[in-house]
């Protein structure tokens, strides 16, 4: 994929408008702990190593994610999470949609809450995704489109088998049209969400106002 | 290599894999098989040489990290990894004693050094969902939150390159052969 900066400029506006459509008038940089004791960054309080990557989040998105605010204190964890990013990003094969939809099936196996509503709302905006996809995703069951479906199921296939995949598993994937770098790439996208989806479980990180509009629960 | 990856010969590269293999080799000192087999995907290969970048970046010690790093690809099975990584420890100075033990994935005599390969097995085997109990363990055996972070970063490196060697099968350099490792054979059911 390869979004311009204005493409991403544009999402992030987008996501802040749905945010203030459901009455997020502004967020207070008041530097907190989630219910496990983690810290919850702001600007002023992250270590000086990240000062680029909180730039980043109140430059596009005009605050600080909750999620982004914990991994700060880990800034290997934090520069890692936007270095792969933009990596998917310069150098990736699968398109927005398909990164999304590797991202969204990872977070559901791992059923992480702030993960599926926050890639819910980029499925809307920054990583358009049609809408019955991200139903299917969030309700962990098949995608209509059949080439989709394949990468959903290759996706949780390597991951649950730790990237144990029998041939005939990667046969079908490159059988719906898939070639050897995208799967490779999505191994990326698979670290990708292991960091925030781990991290958000342990953590146990609020969701953002913005996202609320998308929470998911497995019941 | 295996499902149709192949090793590239490091003079006939061109473009963004030329770009990669120059990286391998100032980080490395030369272009491990695994960088070669993923530069197929760019953004693998990228994404691999980032975090093996930011080690230095973390709360953890080189002996630390090496608990955590070799306990995971003990437990992703990766053939290739376990190699690599105890020839690096090894040479930087890590006890054999406990690479070894790391190796057969038993306990470590160092109480601290223990709780860490605990907390990183639940945290593999649990995908992150540890218990309450388990996880004030670790911070009782005087870990810190940030190192709890820190661990799920060390998670990301090896998701990226057992996974990634599951797919592409790489070839065991030959520096690394010396350390050729197998996982113990499941128990008679």
């Amino acid at each position: 994929m390869k979004l311009s900066k204005a493409g991403l400029m544009a999402g992030a506006v987008a996501m802040v408008a749905i945010g203030a459509g459901a009455g997020v008038a502004s967020h207070a940089a008041v530097a907190g702990k989630t219910s496990t004791g983690f810290a919850v960054h702001t600007v002023e309080s992250a270590p000086a190593s990240v000062e680029a990557e909180m730039a980043f989040y109140s430059e596009n998105f005009g605050f600080i994610p909750n999620l982004a605010g914990v991994m700060a204190d880990s800034p290997a964890l934090l520069k890692s999470y936007i270095a792969t990013f933009n990596n998917l990003n310069e150098f990736g094969s699968l398109s927005p949609a398909e990164v999304n939809v590797v991202a969204l099936a990872i977070s559901r196996v791992n059923e992480c809450t702030y993960c599926i509503a926050g890639h819910t709302m980029v499925g809307k905006t920054i990583l358009p995704t049609p809408d019955d996809v991200l139903e299917s995703l969030r309700n962990d069951e098949k995608i209509a489109d059949k080439k989709l479906e394949a990468l959903r199921n290759f996706s949780i296939d390597i991951y649950e088998g730790h990237g144990q995949v029998s041939p005939s598993t990667l046969r079908s994937f490159l059988r719906a049209g898939y070639d050897r770098q995208q799967a490779l790439d999505v191994v990326a996208v698979i670290g990708w969400k292991v960091m925030s989806n781990v991290a958000g479980d342990i953590a146990e990180v609020k969701l953002d106002e913005f996202a609320k509009p998308f929470a998911w629960s497995k019941d | 290599m295996i499902n149709g990856f192949t090793l590239n010969d490091p003079s006939t590269v061109t473009g963004e894999q030329k770009v990669i293999f120059e990286k391998a080799e100032q980080g490395f000192g030369f272009v491990p098989n695994i960088v070669n087999g993923f530069s197929e995907s760019p953004v693998l290969a990228e994404a691999m040489l980032d975090l093996y970048g930011k080690f230095s970046s973390t709360s953890l010690d080189p002996i630390e990290s090496h608990v955590v790093l070799q306990t995971i690809n003990v437990l992703n099975e990766c053939l290739y990894c376990v190699p690599a990584h105890s020839t690096g420890a090894r040479k930087n100075g890590v006890e054999e004693s406990l690479d070894e033990s790391l190796r057969k994935n038993q306990p470590l005599d160092d109480e601290k050094l223990e709780s860490l390969r605990v907390f990183t097995s639940e945290m593999v085997d649990q995908r992150g969902h540890v218990t309450g109990e388990q996880f004030n363990a670790f911070i009782d055996a005087g870990w810190s939150k940030r190192a709890a972070l820190d661990v799920v970063f060390f998670i990301t490196v090896k998701t990226l390159t057992n996974y990634g060697n599951h797919i592409t099968g790489t070839d065991i350099d030959e520096v690394f052969q010396p350390m050729e490792w197998e996982p113990e054979a499941a128990p008679a059911s």
